[in-house]
């Protein structure tokens, strides 16, 4: 009897272990996150089982977000393999976080604007990642690739080594049908003016340049993408003042529903019925 | 009835602990309190019944709220008390005050102010926001923002704590000094990990390696380290003319001081409660409980801080505890080759017991936790039993002290660092686990307790 009740546990436990696996869901059909990694950038785009992480979080001495902020956000959606990571520019608060997800997760291919090609830097960066340089695609025009049923389309301003490494951040337009993103790392003004007449850039949510710096997010760029929602990927209390006044006040007239990862936290849009939905 | 439920009968303060626990994780986890149906349903008699709900009355009324950082910087000027022992991070000294229903980190770095336990301050500055990044860690503290003092910050002790705890900052900083001019810099951080819970000063490749063999347990202490300082000290006290009831007296007051110059963290203070109540029943001359007396751990715990209910160290320690009471055989080991099969078998035991937990908080488990901890477990006593007298020699001759550390103590770090290192590099050592939900974690437990069995006693 004491037998038969220890193999009836035993069975339970195991028709456990099989709903669990079974439970551990499945991936979106298309979901834009913003990581709430302080100061710095770091978003991440799932469609069709695949993953792409645009930036990966800020890097200082005694914090980096990749190990302590992205690689535990990956683990909890059940992110093994990540395949492509865009850079949009050398700065540590945006690639900080590499050498960190590089160390914990298999990582496809690593895209960077060609014009980094021999920035010291950039560089250095990759290698302390251990990244390959045969799995580093250095773009030069803009490129537009399927992803998951998603047009991504990537696109390098024109930079000249004089100029700021920001205003030669790569920008990112993500889009099916109505779900459509905008995002231009911390690509300031005289950028996105340039940036403007090549292409469509019009999207429904739009990240916030330069972590809302008053050099970015112009009106001109606003008129040009015509956003619903924006969002501010800063840091809690950071020494910048960010996002700058000048731009909340420029988002709120235009009657832009306005999202600050310092104080909503990470914020998730999914694909819902053609456009994207904040996840609750 | 399952065994485990008449068990549960005969130990009532057990429910008690589980049925306030419930209450006290009622504002952040309202619903939970339907486990107390269960809770109550085992309890053999109303008096139980009744007991336990008068705990989980007082639980209610001194149930933290879930904490929300600052936003923005806010300047306080207000009269606090210091609740936990200064403890050492990679960013200096810090504590917790609290007042005015509000908690607050204070990082002590380079300003000479000393502050200890029940301290009574008052605190003028900026409080900082809380950094994403330790945002998690601090709230579950009930911590809503920092400050950093001596940045135009000012800190003013306007009474003092209980002396107890600023004797154990003493000797833990006696001992800091002492290891670092009788040991390498390397060695002498790790005894005082072992030793003092300075685990936050570990090299960072020594600290993955750790969490890669299961062993991180060593250097935050926990029971075990009070256990040995309890054994060590109990065989001096017992060698002593004194009686039993004078032997207690002064070993829970120095563990006690220990407790403090530790840090006074949950897994302490369980085991200084514990080892006060087995030590009570060897005073009247009865079998210990250990069952019993971690369930009136808890209970002391969660009367001293409510905020235990949100600390995972608590529930790692609690549940090793637990499941090592309950899965362990009741004899006394005979020879060598049992000694080193019960050792691997707590190892076992105490691995699967915290294995869940583990996996979630930190998304990976050890596989060679068993292994790793046989053989790490010879060095731990001489390093924190033999640590401790050299220090104490020290006091009287520090050239023998320093004689001490270097020929008895080094040569256990050296070997600790070895198969930590070795161990740890191994690819198998641990495999990541993917996330799952919380709620998998009391069904594991549930399923565990359903297949224990009485333990039997040998015959005599």
């Amino acid at each position: 009897m004491a037998i038969q009740a220890e193999a009836c546990t035993v069975k339970f436990g195991l028709a456990l272990l099989l709903a669990f696996a079974i439970g551990c869901g499945g991936a979106p059909s298309g979901e834009l996150s913003f990581l709430a990694v302080g100061q710095g950038d770091c978003s991440v785009f799932r469609a069709g089982g695949k993953t792409i992480l645009i930036d990966v979080g800020p890097k200082t001495q005694t914090f980096d977000a990749g190990e302590k902020i992205v690689l535990p956000w990956l683990r909890q959606q059940g992110i093994g393999k990540i395949d492509m990571i865009l850079l949009t520019h050398p700065d540590s608060d945006h690639v900080g976080g590499l050498a960190a997800i590089c160390a914990k997760k298999r990582v496809g291919t690593v895209v960077i604007p060609g014009h980094f090609r021999t920035h010291a830097g950039m560089n250095e960066t990759l290698a302390l990642a251990g990244v390959r340089q045969e799995d580093v695609i250095w773009i030069d025009r803009t490129m537009e690739a399927d992803f998951g049923g998603f047009t991504l389309k990537m696109a390098p301003p024109p930079w000249n080594p004089e100029a700021s490494d920001n205003d030669g951040s790569l920008f990112v337009w993500i889009g099916k049908g109505n779900a459509t993103a905008v995002i231009t790392g911390d690509a300031g003004v005289e950028t996105e003016m340039q940036m403007a007449p090549k292409g469509d850039w019009s999207a429904d949510i739009i990240h916030a340049g330069h972590h809302g710096s008053k050099s970015s997010t112009s009106d001109a760029w606003l008129e040009e993408v015509d956003p619903k929602i924006c969002v501010y990927s800063c840091g809690r209390d950071n020494t910048y003042g960010h996002p700058a006044p000048e731009v909340v006040d420029r988002i709120s007239r235009k009657g832009i529903r306005a999202y600050r990862t310092d104080r909503d936290g990470t914020l998730t849009f999914r694909y819902e019925n053609g456009v994207f939905v904040l996840r609750q | 009835m399952p065994p485990i439920v008449k068990e549960l009968q005969s130990r009532p303060i057990v429910l008690y602990a589980i049925a306030m626990g419930l209450a006290l994780s009622c504002r952040a986890h309202p619903w939970q309190m339907i486990f107390l149906v269960p809770v109550l349903a085992v309890a053999s008699n109303w008096t139980t019944r009744f007991a336990a709900l008068a705990l989980v009355f007082v639980g209610i009324l001194t149930a933290p709220s879930p904490a929300k950082s600052l936003m923005e910087r806010e300047f306080v000027n207000r009269t606090m008390d210091i609740v936990t022992v200064p403890r050492t991070g990679k960013s200096g000294d810090w504590c917790i005050a609290e007042g005015g229903g509000t908690r607050l980190g204070l990082f002590l770095g380079e300003s000479k102010t000393s502050l200890s336990l029940g301290d009574r301050i008052h605190l003028k500055g900026v409080v900082r926001t809380l950094k994403e990044g330790s945002e998690q860690f601090w709230l579950s503290k009930g911590v809503i923002g920092t400050m950093f003092i001596g940045e135009d910050n000012e800190v003013t002790v306007l009474q003092s704590g209980s002396p107890i705890f600023r004797w154990g900052m003493s000797w833990r900083q006696s001992f800091i000094s002492f290891a670092a001019t009788s040991l390498s810099p390397r060695h002498a951080r790790l005894a005082d990990a072992l030793c003092f819970n300075l685990d936050a000063l570990l090299d960072k490749d020594l600290q993955e390696n750790l969490a890669r063999t299961g062993t991180v347990h060593i250097v935050s202490a926990s029971g075990l380290h009070v256990m040995i300082f309890a054994v060590a000290f109990q065989l001096v006290l017992s060698k002593l003319p004194i009686p039993r009831w004078a032997q207690l007296v002064l070993l829970l007051f120095f563990l006690l001081i220990y407790a403090g110059a530790t840090g006074f963290r949950p897994p302490v203070l369980r085991a200084v409660v514990m080892v006060g109540v087995m030590m009570s029943a060897y005073l009247v001359r009865r079998e210990g409980d250990l069952l019993s007396a971690a369930g009136l751990a808890a209970i002391a715990q969660f009367f001293l801080d409510p905020r235990s209910v949100f600390d995972i160290g608590f529930y790692l320690s609690f549940l090793t505890v637990a499941a090592l009471s309950l899965f362990m055989p009741l004899d006394a080991p005979r020879g060598g080759k049992e000694w080193l099969l019960r050792g691997a078998q707590a190892s076992f035991v105490a691995s699967l017991a915290s294995a869940p937990i583990v996996a979630l908080i930190f998304g990976r488990v050890s596989l060679i936790s068993i292994l790793a901890n046989l053989m790490i477990g010879v060095s731990i006593g001489p390093i924190v039993a033999g640590g401790l007298l050299a220090w104490l020699i020290s006091l009287v001759s520090p050239s023998l002290g320093g004689w001490l550390m270097s020929v008895g103590v080094a040569p256990f770090c050296t070997y600790l660092e070895w198969v930590v290192n070795s161990l740890g590099v191994l690819p198998f050592a641990a495999v990541e686990v993917p996330a799952f939900s919380v709620y998998w974690i009391p069904i594991f437990y549930f399923v565990s307790l359903a297949l224990w069995r009485f333990k039997r006693r040998p015959a005599p």
